[in-house]
């Protein structure tokens, strides 16, 4: 069984009453969705945990409890206060709900609107063949909805992890190299967790002695997960730009992301590795300074130095051969 | 002499391995100048370090961006390390260079870093061309790349395969440098008061068959 909570606004408040009964819960932007199996043994039956949910959400809302998501959901958006849908009961039930409650596309509305089909039992009771032929596929997908015949799971919410790890030093740390060493600890956890996940983006906050903290912030062109690779380049961007008074605390932050899947071709051209290039590129900016490394990108104005410097992505797909070649054999 | 013979004949002398080397006989990259190419065998090698020197306005650049244009239609990774901070983006898109295949890197005068910068690039591996723009440096400061620095680049551009082109005012790479050709400006060329080109003699510094091949460039 679900439970559906329709209240406008109140979303908050929704899945904070959720949460209390289930952790399995499917946001919307106006209402929530749970699953409420199993829990008949501490509430009792569903008329039961209807009346607890009520009690708990606390504020004015639409409440449908029903054997499938999408009923619940059209339940408790077409019928004031407290519904609770038997199983087997759902067409009956949802049979007098105005149509523009089931979605679907503007052309299959407009359609139903011009043969006088305004209600969710009037297109039920649609044959599903003649259905099938005039509205195709996604016709016949809401014709079962609206018979109450939804099979679906719940879309979960999903929590937003948080891959990070810190350290609290005993004593303060002024050398890069003593730093790069926690570092490098720090990296392994946290690669640790984000397995199979990669990252493109490493902020190191650097808590320090009376001054405020130093946050140094990697963004990767491609999606990286070698902590090897990672410790170099965050050696040299800290190297580049020195916290400047000694380090308390050390905290690594990844962002994460789908690693990286390429399939070369056999004749392809060669191109750099990524994260070998990456590295590379680091030590360059080292050398010679963040803006003045990248593929330039032309601005589209007349004043002069028109162009912006790009991160550099090499592309090794050949492209049409373009008429470049401007010389001509002298006489 | 022989190699056979010429091995011996250092082996009777020094009491340390010799051999000779095998080159790869890779594909080189042509400039899209039928007589120019024809001199250099095809092109500008792979896996080796070419040399362009010439005066300024001696179409240079120009048969520079050319090579690099031809590369990028090849599907190769490419990038110009500006070691005088004088390449202009503009110039090169208007000669047909897909600027956004491009790794620029501009060291603002700075021979050493752009030195470090190529070392860096070659060693990395992957790049199929590396033009290292010296021509807009003092001589004096390219002069001061050593020759185990020209060694160390050769060897890396052997390894990696990858072309490394040189643009120097005046002849630098001596016996490092695979191809070394120099272009000397011939004439201006006018439509009125307008300057419509500029026409080039191109002579190769090595031993080949042919001496010399003549291109102008369209403005």
């Amino acid at each position: 069984m679900y439970c559906c909570v329709f209240a406008p606004g109140n979303l908050p408040i929704l899945l904070d009453c959720a949460h209390r009964f289930s952790p399995l819960v499917e946001e919307h932007p106006d209402m929530v969705v749970f699953d409420i199996r199993g829990l008949e043994s501490l509430h009792g039956p569903p008329d039961s945990i209807a009346r607890a949910v009520e009690r708990e959400v606390g504020i004015r809302a639409n409440i449908a409890i029903a054997s499938n998501p999408d009923v619940a959901v059209h339940a408790a958006r077409g019928l004031p206060g407290t519904t609770v849908i038997a199983p087997g009961n759902e067409a009956a039930v949802l049979a007098p709900l105005s149509l523009h409650l089931l979605g679907g596309s503007p052309d299959i509305a407009l359609s139903l609107d011009l043969w006088g089909i305004r209600t969710f039992g009037a297109f039920a009771a649609l044959p599903p063949l003649g259905v099938a032929a005039r509205l195709g596929a996604e016709g016949v997908a809401l014709q079962e909805l609206a018979r109450g015949q939804g099979h679906r799971r719940l879309r979960l919410r999903d929590e937003q992890a948080v891959f990070e790890a810190s350290m609290e030093l005993d004593s303060p740390v002024e050398l890069l190299d003593s730093l790069c060493f926690i570092l490098s600890r720090l990296l392994d956890e946290v690669l640790a967790k984000l397995a199979p996940l990669a990252t493109n983006e490493l902020r190191v906050i650097l808590m320090l002695e009376q001054a405020p903290a130093h946050v140094t912030t990697l963004r990767l062109p491609v999606p990286m997960s070698d902590s090897k690779a990672l410790l170099k380049i965050l050696h040299l961007e800290l190297s580049g730009n020195p916290p400047p008074a000694p380090i308390v605390k050390v905290l690594l932050r990844a962002e994460p992301v789908e690693p990286r899947r390429t399939q070369r071709g056999l004749f392809a051209a060669s191109a750099p590795d990524p994260e070998r290039l990456e590295t590379t590129l680091a030590r360059v900016r080292h050398i010679v300074g963040r803006e003045n490394v990248g593929s330039p990108y032309l601005l589209n104005t007349h004043r002069p130095d028109r162009f912006v410097m790009h991160p550099f992505r090499p592309q090794t797909v050949p492209a049409a051969t373009s008429a470049h070649t401007r010389f001509f054999a002298a006489p | 002499m022989t190699p056979a013979q010429l091995s011996q004949h250092l082996r009777s002398h020094f009491d340390v391995p010799i051999g000779f080397r095998e080159y790869q006989n890779r594909r080189p990259y042509p400039c899209g100048i039928a007589a120019v190419d024809e001199l250099l065998g095809g092109g500008f090698p792979r896996g080796a370090v070419s040399e362009i020197t010439g005066n300024q306005s001696s179409n240079r650049t120009a048969l520079t961006v050319s090579i690099l244009a031809h590369a990028f239609d090849a599907g190769e990774c490419c990038a110009w390390i500006d070691a005088g901070g004088t390449f202009d983006p503009e110039s090169a898109a208007e000669a047909g260079l897909r600027l956004e295949q491009l790794l620029w890197i501009n060291c603002q005068g700075q021979a050493e870093a752009a030195l470090k910068a190529a070392d860096l690039l070659l060693h990395g591996g992957g790049f199929g061309l590396i033009v290292f723009d010296l021509a807009d440096v003092a001589e004096a400061a390219v002069r001061r790349i050593s020759m185990t620095s020209w060694f160390r680049l050769r060897r890396a551009a052997e390894e990696t395969g990858t072309a490394l082109i040189t643009l120097t005012p005046t002849p630098q790479t001596r016996s490092f440098s695979a191809v070394c050709v120099e272009l000397k400006r011939t004439k201006s060329l006018w439509r009125g008061k307008l300057l419509r080109g500029l026409a080039s003699l191109l002579e190769t510094r090595k031993h080949t068959a042919l001496r010399g091949a003549s291109f102008e460039s369209a403005l």
